[in-house]
């Protein structure tokens, strides 16, 4: 005949309640507890032979019930209560007689128990487990709101010292777990797996809702994806003792809960049974039942009560048996009801509770056999189900709704912030071991989990004692954050720890080990402060290569690996590039590339402005770690982060303005200049030292920004002759009837005056010599300019390459006659320096940084802006005079390679460093 | 009680020995005695927990930490509890990026859909926005849909309207209230097939102290 089975499951907790002074109102829940719940549930036991049910015991509990000053003043209780119950014997009137004698056996009876068991009833029920007689297991060790915990760190905290609290009391692991609030997420099972558990518990809609739908619907318990068998509730089941209007304990015959006769009493005769402070609290002698709806109550009557419990009993067999019949074609597993209930329902809040258990595990039933969860995958472990979960609880609605909603959201901030500080403290403790600090960050933890637990939410939540709960809370947090000030003070002592220790002596044996991370570890090895004698440089920039869009890029990676190569430590924080690593080290210079939260805004301003977000994200983060000496910041894309840096850092902020918005627009006209334009000026004025790369582009800054002389720094862009080699493959095309080739580079945009170029061209054409103009470079003019050459009909004499390599630009370089940069703007002029550099005759713009650059007939050729006559005159000059031009180009190599070395303007830069630092010193600003 | 604590402690005795005098616990003397500081107005911030005498520290908890947060749990299968608090900095970046007074700076929350993907703040299945009032560090955002994968952030809106994120937060997943094909199918392959992680979203993640050092 086929079988279904019950499991039963009890679970007892209470949050910790025990304080260092006596007669706290809350202890009496425990002492109501174990003397209604924890002891008769060991009279069942001691009537037992086999096991057929399960109970976890929480952490808080096991604790409790172990600690000797409890038991101390739980005797003490017990002894008022059984004074009590004689005096009532003396004072009897003749229809209390039953009830009196009740209350006095039922005590005596208790008392007897208690020091059966030394005081630890404990010891009790580990000897029971050890008999096979019942199946213990435990739960959180705070009993925390596992789903409500932020860190993977703190919920392995909160589950494996549950089961080292477990251990410490069992002497074994446990196999099970309780699920505090029954409340299930996805990641859960992961760290429930990991530690060695094997089975808890969730709510049927918890599996109902599952994927895939589970084939027994809640007939069977199902695996989590993790390896975790989930045991669903039973709700018809469960009801038939919940439930508020039909539940068993509800019957008219049972005590009724409300009615003491510490209320009744004279205040003289019950005065020393009572709250120390001179009030009235629940005395445990209870004289009436439940009686009806009605204020009226009758006498209560414990036969018939016990005989009512038995009744319920063999209703709820029969009820199970009913389910299993229903249900005996399931096999492979075969049927299960599992029946999991608060423990201190049964005789706290349902007085004759533990008569009902008492009836029901001698109940034969025909269908249902008791088994336990253990048993039952011993046995069908092979048969179940994997589903995936998602988060629910037992509570009210069946997920969060009791622990969070608007009287108890605000919890969950604080006890997030103390994971996230345990974990920094963590990270710090890795390596020195430090005794005193190891304590207390020990009391910490125990702080952080003593505020986790889901009671004080769950209070709050209900309204009764939401006071209490409230200060708890308060003061757990409150100690954590007083704990974490010591624990980075000078002052942190013995006895500063101790009187936190000895305030709620919880779970004092444990050390904590979750919070450390791996990753931290491996950080704190790896990025211990840079050794050397060199700066610590955080530089920001926009765009580094591969990035590559103005001549910004080269500039700092130039200078940024001359500085490494120096010996400084260079942190170059820039944006994404997609298929570039977010961090590297390349010539010694370390590279972070960041992405903003929106990395596509379409909007370019406001695409800087996420990128700065990040960049002041990763900057701050990398101050965790590193010293920075200073902050180097080029041009207003990074403004934004740099204000903030400095801020953050307390650095001195170095800001090389290499051009500017109105330059290049030759005044501000629009909305959008405008911004950009506000966006350099706050750059300029947070700036201590603003570099720039010319005399003209000193004035530029000087005139627009207002700047003080002594805060600005003219340094010169710098070359790398390595990066203009002649090539030794590739060809370009050759000039076939031309006289000379002319080379130009440079973005497609206005001010590099490349139209210039076309018109001085079709001079040449007019003059019927044919020269050869070659334009390297992309940009939004490209097209507007091949136009103009078709349209002035020199489409054969200017060329337009388009985007080129560095290494095609150096084959046009080397293989032409002549540079020519026209720009009308141009703040330094790099392309000038490697035009010079390659050995050829430079012709610039008599403008700008270019101006600078060039002694005109001595290392170059100089022009007017915007005047194409100028460009026929020099090119002329070098046609007419060949063996001049060379001498003059040879000039203009030999100043490349000396006055324009980045050796020389790496020096001068770290100098602009050291003034801003001693700067800060003389100030006291400087915080290391 | 407070009246005796004040005097005790204007006799320059600690809370541990007022607590002992009043024959009361130490927490309950600290918590009355902040309480009467923070009422007397005496001003102390969290980050400003000061020593008094004899290695004492008090500490009064904040209504939110001066650190960027943004946090969201799932209160059940179609509401998400969002709680945030923006650092000094940060605002002050948005003060400088758009020129404009904190006050002054709408504050708005987006949420995004973003189940199944691998967000990077443009690809949302779908995203709504919603304004909320000045002074507010946490909302509950309700009429979601179950089974779905969302992520909120706080920000602010450029003048032409658009969303600009001044802070995201963690990706939380609302409950399914029924069996998903979608989630039987990833079941599936992580039983059959050999997947490090699951496909699905586990609420757990090892946090770093050093999040952005690599």
């Amino acid at each position: 005949m086929a079988h279904g089975y019950i499991a039963f499951v009890l679970h007892a907790h209470l949050p910790y309640v025990r304080h260092r002074e006596a007669n706290r109102l809350e202890e009496r829940w425990l002492f109501e507890a174990i003397t209604e719940t924890y002891i008769p549930l060991l009279w069942i036991l001691e009537e037992k032979k086999a096991a057929n049910f399960s109970i976890s015991f929480s952490p808080p509990l096991l604790e409790m019930l172990a600690d000797p000053v409890l038991q101390r003043r739980y005797a003490e209780h017990l002894d008022s209560l059984r004074n009590l119950a004689k005096k009532e014997e003396r004072r009897q009137e003749p229809d209390d007689a039953q009830l009196v004698r009740h209350y006095k056996d039922r005590f005596d009876r208790v008392y007897d128990t208690f020091l059966k068991y030394d005081s630890s009833i404990l010891k009790a029920f580990k000897h029971y487990d050890k008999e096979g007689v019942i199946e213990c297991f435990t739960s959180a060790a705070t009993h925390a709101f596992l789903p409500y915990i932020q860190t993977e760190q703190a919920l392995r905290c909160q589950i494996s010292s549950g089961i080292s609290a477990f251990e410490k009391h069992f002497g074994r692991k446990p196999e099970g777990f309780w699920l505090p609030e029954c409340a299930f997420t996805p990641g859960v099972d992961k760290i429930l797996a990991e530690e060695g558990i094997r089975y808890t518990f969730v709510d049927e809609h918890t599996i109902r809702s599952s994927s895939p739908g589970p084939r027994y619907d809640i007939g069977a318990p199902c695996y989590s994806p993790h390896g975790v068998a989930l045991f669903p509730r039973n709700q018809e089941m469960s009801s038939k003792i919940w439930s508020s209007s039909t539940g068993y304990p509800g019957d008219f015959e049972y005590r009724e809960f409300y009615r003491d006769i510490a209320y009744e009493r004279e205040w003289n005769y019950i005065k020393p049974h009572m709250h120390p402070e001179g009030f009235r609290i629940d005395s445990g002698f209870k004289h009436k039942r439940i009686t009806g709806h009605a204020e009226e109550k009758e006498a209560y009557v414990p036969l018939a009560a016990q005989q009512k419990a038995k009744m319920h009993a063999a209703h709820f067999a029969a009820s199970a048996d009913e389910i299993s019949a229903e249900n005996d074609a399931q096999c492979y597993p075969p049927h299960l009801i599992t029946a999991p209930f608060d423990a201190e329902l049964f005789g706290h809040w349902w007085y004759e509770g533990p008569d009902f258990l008492s009836a029901l595990f001698r109940e034969q039933m025909t269908k249902t056999e008791w088994t336990t969860p253990q048993e039952y995958l011993q046995r069908h472990y092979r048969d179940l189900d994997t589903v995936h979960a998602s988060f629910s609880t037992w509570g009210r609605d069946g997920y969060g709704d009791v622990w969070l909603n608007h009287k108890n959201a605000w919890m969950y901030r604080h006890l997030h912030k103390c994971e996230r500080e345990l974990i920094k403290c963590a990270a710090g403790l890795q390596h020195a071991y430090k005794p005193l600090k190891q304590r207390c960050f020990d009391q910490m933890v125990r702080e952080w989990m003593l505020a986790a637990s889901s009671d004080w939410a769950f209070i709050i939540d209900g309204g009764t004692a939401a006071q209490y709960a409230g200060e708890r809370f308060n003061q757990h947090v409150a100690h954590f954050n007083e704990l974490l000030i010591h624990f980075y003070s000078q002052h942190l002592s013995n006895s500063t720890i101790q009187h936190y220790e000895k305030e709620f002596p919880f779970l004092t044996e444990i050390n904590f080990k979750e919070f450390y991370s791996l990753h931290d570890e491996y950080v704190e090895q790896h990025y211990s402060e840079p050794k050397t004698d060199g700066k610590n440089i955080l530089m920001l920039s926009w765009e580094y290569p591969p990035m590559v869009v103005g001549g910004l890029s080269r500039h700092v990676y130039d200078l940024s690996r001359k500085l490494a190569e120096q010996g400084h430590n260079v942190y170059v924080i820039t944006s994404f590039v997609d298929g570039y690593p977010e961090h590297e080290i390349n010539e010694k210079v370390h590279v972070y590339r960041v992405r903003g939260a929106q990395p596509h805004f379409n909007d370019f301003f406001h695409w800087t402005g996420s990128l700065n977000a990040a960049i002041a994200a990763q900057g701050t983060e990398l101050g965790k770690k590193i010293t920075f000496d200073c902050i180097h910041a080029h041009d207003w894309l990074v403004s934004v982060a740099a204000a903030r840096l400095k801020q953050d850092l307390n650095i001195p902020l170095i800001a090389t303005i290499h051009a500017t918005e109105s330059g290049r627009n030759k005044g501000i006209f629009s909305p959008m200049q405008h911004e950009i334009h506000q966006k350099e000026a706050d750059l300029a004025f947070h700036a201590d030292k603003v570099i720039v790369c010319s005399e003209y582009m000193r004035k530029e800054v000087q005139s627009l920004f207002g700047l003080q002389d002594e805060k600005l720094s003219v340094l010169p862009n710098g070359i790398d002759p390595n990066l203009v080699k002649k090539p030794e493959h590739g060809h370009i095309p050759a000039a076939s009837h031309h006289e000379a080739t002319i080379f130009s580079v440079g973005r497609a945009v206005r001010e590099k005056g490349f139209q210039t170029i076309i018109d001085a061209s079709a001079i040449f054409r007019a003059k019927g010599r044919s020269i050869r103009f070659v334009i390297a470079g992309k940009g939004p003019m490209l097209e507007e300019l091949r136009q103009a050459a078709k349209d002035r009909g020199v489409e054969e004499d200017v060329w337009f390459t388009g985007f080129v390599s560095d290494e095609e630009r150096n084959q046009w370089l080397f293989s032409c006659d002549a540079a020519l940069f026209p720009s009308h703007y141009e703040p330094f002029g790099i392309v000038a320096l490697e035009g010079m550099a390659a050995g050829k005759l430079t012709i610039v713009s008599d403008t700008g940084g270019l101006s600078e650059i060039i002694d005109h007939e001595q290392n170059g050729l100089k022009i007017i802006p915007q005047d194409p006559a100028s460009i026929v005159w020099a090119i002329e000059y070098m046609l007419s005079d060949r063996d001049r031009a060379k001498q003059i180009a040879a000039a203009g190599h030999e100043a490349a390679l000396t006055v324009f070395n980045w050796e020389k303007i790496a020096d001068a830069t770290v100098d602009v460093y050291e003034s801003c630092l001693k700067k800060l010193i003389y100030t006291g600003g400087l915080a290391k | 009680m407070i009246e005796e604590i004040v005097k005790w402690k204007n006799e320059g005795l600690t809370l541990y020995e007022i607590a002992e005098k009043m024959n009361m616990s130490v927490g309950k003397v600290q918590y009355r005695w902040r309480q009467y500081r923070k009422q007397s107005s005496v001003t102390e911030t969290a980050h400003e927990a000061e020593y008094v005498e004899n290695n004492e520290v008090t500490w009064v908890m904040p209504s939110e930490y001066e650190e960027d947060i943004l946090y969201m749990m799932p209160q059940g299968p179609q509401t998400m509890f969002v709680y945030w608090s923006l650092s000094e900095g940060t605002r002050k970046m948005a003060e400088h990026h758009f020129r404009t007074a904190w006050s002054d700076l709408p504050k708005v929350i987006k949420m995004y859909d973003v189940t199944d993907i691998v967000f990077h703040g443009h690809n949302a299945h779908k995203a709504f926005e919603m304004d909320v009032p000045e002074m507010t560090n946490n909302w509950f955002l309700h009429n979601l849909e179950p089974g779905r994968t969302y992520i909120a952030d706080i920000g602010t809106r450029t003048f032409d309207g658009s969303f600009f994120t001044l802070l995201r937060g963690n990706a939380a997943e609302t409950s399914f209230l029924k069996e998903d094909e979608r989630m039987s199918e990833k079941v599936r392959r992580w039983k059959t097939e050999n997947q490090s992680e699951p496909e699905w979203l586990e609420n757990y993640s090892v946090y770093s102290y050093y999040q952005k050092i690599r």
